[in-house]
Parts: C-alpha cells; structure tokens; sequence
C-alpha cells in the first residue's frame, strides 16, 4: 500500500507521482542525520500546521511568543517550532540575520539544513493535495531509530547562507541548498521527478510530460513563485 | 530547477496562437485561485481546468505546483543566490520590464 490512502484519491493519479509522495511522507517520518524519526515527525506536524493555519500569523510574529504551539508527538524545542512555522508559512521573508539568529539560539546547522528538507517536503505533498481539492494522506507513524549522525564534509558557501557540502559554489544554489544534508536531497529530486522534470532532463527544453509543454510548466512554476514572493 | 528568476526560454509550440493563450490563460487563473484565500474560488477554478482542458491537466499542474511550494521554500531557507553572470545577465530584461520599479512580486 503506498499510503494510508484517502478514499477521495481518483483511481487517475499519475502512480509515479503518488509513490514519490508516499515516500516523501515516510522518509520525513524515519530517522535522519540529526533527528530521531519522531522529531522529524513533529517537524512535519508543525509544518502542516502552519500550513493549514486559517489565521496565519505575521513573519515577525512566532507561534510560540503567543501560545499557538502545535500538538505533536514529541515536543521540539520553541526555536524549532518558531522556524518551522516561518519556513512554512513565510519563506520569502527570510534573511541571513534570521537564519544565524536559529544558530544562536541553540539550531545545529546540520539539524537545520535537515529540518529545512522536511518542511519542504511537506509542503510538496501538502501542495499537491490542497491544489487538486484532495484530501492530505495523513503522515504515517514514525520510525524508531537515532539519528545515524553522518554529515558529509561542509564549508560556507557564497551562494547560499547555509554550509553546502565541499567543494563549494560548484553547482547552483537550489542544488546545493540541501547537500549537508544530502538524503534531503534525495528526496526532493525524487518529488521533482514525478511533479515537474527528472533532474537529468533539466536542460531539455522541448521536455513534456504529455500535457503540459516545457513552457506551461515554466509559465505554472513562474506565476506561483511570483505569488509565494519567492526571493531566488 | 528554473525558478521565477531563471525562466529565460520557451521552445516552439506546434498549437495554434489561439489555443496557446488560451490555455495560458487558464493556467495562470487557475494557479492565482487554488493559491489564494477563497476555497470557493479554487473549487469554481478545478471545475473550469477540468472542463476546459481535462483531468489529466488537473493533475499535472497540481503536481508542478507541488513541486514550486517545495522549490521556493527550500531556495528562501537555504539562502539561495543567483551567480553574478546571471545577474549580470538579466540587467537589460530587469532594466526593460521595470521590474526593480515593484516593491514585490505581487504588486
């Protein structure tokens, strides 16, 4: 079973798209380099809250100042559950300040990158769902574990605030955002595969998946950056 | 990944003009309403998409649309830049368009 699958999923879900989905839904609910597989899980909780979050709150306004912390299986510390509602709800408003403020105040920058490739993916599979009027598959249980504590070989970047995995600058920023944390990244390429274009088809520009052409994806992608004010 | 910033080509289409903006145009109000505040105003714009063009296109933008929530959200987090010969290589355009003229995206 791919997932605790929602009755109201039309039977024409592309299989690919949902496989990929339901992986991003396990993987982000399994134990990663920093986080145990239940605090990725409460991670993920408090990202779909935000999301779902009728009265979202201002970018300078953190839901744990006011009491609209989230229930979630494990508690996560209130810097976490501060940053994951920002990246959630107002990515765009996001400096360098603010990211060194998280290390500051106690975020690893391992555990940082990590979170952020949770919340991410959310945010896909919450995308897909709440777009097409579907019902969010709920997020299965997490897995036991620790953290297996691997993190690749890191050094700042000029392209990104974040520390990318060596050597640095090499690739674009989007592509190396994620590499200290690299199965983050995995799993993003693993969504972008099914949801827009298989990373080795990228510079294809005749590339379709049969509806849309390469520019109607473009012309899709482009209108909702523009509303998501994406600063990149 | 080609985000808003780096939408630089388009290909030929074999559809006529007509049926390009067409599609175009419903593309682009179906995006503006299912990312908007009005269920009501999503639902109305699925049931137009579906109508007009079909199932299969429902899925497909909603999954390009997925995957744009994940792709914005993961370049703001980390930081992302683009190169300075990209910049420098979209000064005309900027220049041109008067886009440096919006306070933001939306406006």
């Amino acid at each position: 079973m791919l997932w605790p699958m929602p009755s109201t999923i039309p039977s024409d879900v592309r299989s690919d798209l949902l496989e990929s989905q339901a992986a991003a839904w396990r993987h982000v609910t399994s134990p990663g380099a920093s986080w145990t597989g239940a605090e990725r899980r409460a991670i993920a909780q408090t990202a779909i809250a935000a999301l779902d979050d009728t009265d979202p709150l201002p970018p300078w306004v953190s839901p744990t100042s006011v009491g609209r912390s989230t229930s979630t299986d494990v508690a996560l510390p209130d810097v976490v559950v501060d940053a994951v509602y920002r990246i959630a709800r107002h990515a765009s408003t996001l400096t360098d300040a603010w990211y060194r403020d998280q290390l500051e105040r106690g975020i690893d920058a391992f555990a940082y990158v990590e979170m952020v490739g949770v919340v991410v993916a959310v945010a896909a599979v919450d995308g897909f769902f709440r777009s097409a009027g579907l019902d969010r598959p709920p997020l299965p249980e997490a897995e036991p574990g620790e953290p297996h504590g691997r993190h690749p070989q890191v050094e700042p970047a000029t392209l990104n605030w974040v520390p990318v995995a060596a050597p640095a600058d090499r690739v674009a920023a989007v592509v190396q955002g994620l590499s200290a944390a690299p199965a983050e990244w995995d799993n993003v390429c693993r969504l972008a595969a099914a949801q827009y274009i298989p990373v080795h088809e990228m510079g294809e520009l005749g590339w379709s998946r049969g509806t849309l052409s390469r520019g109607e994806m473009e012309l899709v992608a482009a209108r909702l950056s523009a509303a998501r004010e994406c600063f990149f | 990944m080609m985000l808003r910033a780096s939408v630089s080509h388009q290909p030929p289409d074999p559809d006529t003009a007509d049926e390009v903006e067409s599609r175009t145009q419903i593309l682009e109000q179906f995006v503006a309403a299912v990312v908007g505040d009005d269920p009501a105003v999503a639902v109305d714009a699925r049931a137009m998409l579906v109508d007009r063009l079909g199932p299969d296109w429902l899925i497909d933008v909603c999954a390009v649309i997925a995957n744009f929530e994940m792709m914005t959200r993961l370049a703001d987090a980390t930081g992302a830049r683009l190169r300075p010969e990209q910049i420098e290589a979209a000064a005309s355009i900027i220049d041109d368009l008067g886009l440096d003229a919006f306070p933001s995206a939306r406006r």
